[in-house]
């Protein structure tokens, strides 16, 4: 048999053949072991360096508490890791609200401040707020009011009023028949403290 | 020592509570209505104007005062030669409750009820004014008030003349 190329070899090596295609070329292995040998010289100088290290390096033990050991060290390579690239852990109920109660607050606090100085400004300035201006509303058809203001008087005429009964002495107490629209709201009549 | 120290924040806070009760008590006591505070004094002067005979409103009635005939006499569109008192009425104005003035102490022919609308500024008080005549609202006027800048409403014609309504803010609360 000639000799199998390298890509069978390295199979053969690796024990990945089978059946006839493995009993040849151990024939030929047997054969041809000093060819084998030169070949793979070095390979099998590097296997024997490797477990020669392997039996050098002790046996890796387990720390005496594995998860504090590790949540340390992960702590310890996060804190190492620039601000942009660490990966927050899941956030509590609050640091989520806060983004809402923050500018919440902010924008009460800003209503609150801008509220009082409405008010101060009314306090200070209260001419902007008081009209002198006199509105006025007849409720009957027929009757006309005209107003008229001026820095010493305001002046409201009543046209198409129909005219007091020249027959009526109100100087000297008449009133037309009728009932009275007075309620019984003056200043003697409601006391509070009366009903205890 | 220290259990003391423990009791000591308890009655404190029992003698906040206490007091606090008893202030809001006694603020109800005091203040039951504040609407019947008054915040000013109105007046209400009931004028006959005519150009002709004044003795038509009758022979004992008096002058308005000195201060009124100046006003009326400067007023742009209510103007007569002579005037008469026909009578007054000075009331207090409620904070919140309607107060009627009633000049003409016998008779209820012409009346006035005014109510504030809000509290003084700066001198001025804003007003609802309702002018009755004859049991009958004839109108509403939301006035502005001042001292010394008053009123005037002529109103019905009545023997030659016309019935003029003097309304004055005679004094105002603090603000």
């Amino acid at each position: 048999m000639n000799r199998p190329d390298e890509k069978t070899l390295n199979r053969w090596l690796e024990g990945e053949l089978e059946g006839e295609e493995l009993r040849k070329i151990d024939a030929w292995a047997e054969t041809h072991a000093g060819d084998l040998d030169n070949e793979f010289k070095c390979e099998i100088g590097w296997e024997a360096l490797n477990d020669e290290m392997m039996s050098a390096i002790p046996e890796s033990t387990e720390p005496p508490y594995p998860e504090f050991f590790n949540s340390k060290i992960q702590q310890a390579i996060l804190d190492e890791m620039p601000a942009t690239n660490v990966e927050l852990p899941a956030s509590s109920l609050w640091q989520k609200l806060r983004l809402v109660v923050a500018p919440a607050a902010i924008s009460a606090l800003v209503a609150f401040y801008a509220g009082t100085q409405m008010q101060n400004s009314q306090a200070t300035d209260p001419s902007e707020v008081v009209s002198e201006e006199s509105s006025v509303y007849v409720p009957h058809t027929g009757i006309v009011a005209a107003i008229s203001e001026s820095n010493e008087a305001t002046e409201i005429i009543l046209n198409g009023l129909n005219p007091i009964s020249d027959e009526l002495d109100i100087a000297a107490g008449d009133t037309s028949p009728g009932n009275s629209p007075m309620m019984a709201t003056t200043r003697e009549e409601v006391n509070p403290y009366i009903i205890f | 020592m220290k259990r003391t120290f423990q009791i000591f924040p308890i009655l404190l806070l029992i003698m906040l509570s206490s007091v606090s009760s008893l202030s809001a008590q006694a603020k109800v006591k005091t203040n039951l209505d504040r609407g019947t505070d008054s915040v000013g004094e109105l007046k209400v002067s009931l004028i006959f104007g005519t150009n002709g005979d004044v003795d038509q409103a009758g022979k004992d009635l008096k002058s308005p005062s000195k201060a009124q005939l100046v006003a009326l006499k400067n007023l742009k569109t209510i103007k007569f030669t002579n005037y008469r008192l026909l009578g007054e009425d000075q009331q207090p104005i409620l904070r919140s409750y309607e107060n009627w003035a009633n000049p003409m102490k016998s008779s209820k022919e012409i009346l006035l009820s005014f109510q504030p609308l809000g509290n003084p500024i700066s001198g001025h008080l804003k007003m609802d004014l309702e002018f009755w005549q004859s049991h009958e609202k004839i109108m509403k006027s939301g006035a502005t008030l001042k001292k010394g800048k008053p009123l005037f409403i002529q109103g019905p014609a009545w023997r030659g003349g016309k019935i003029i309504i003097a309304v004055e803010l005679m004094s105002l609360a603090k603000e």
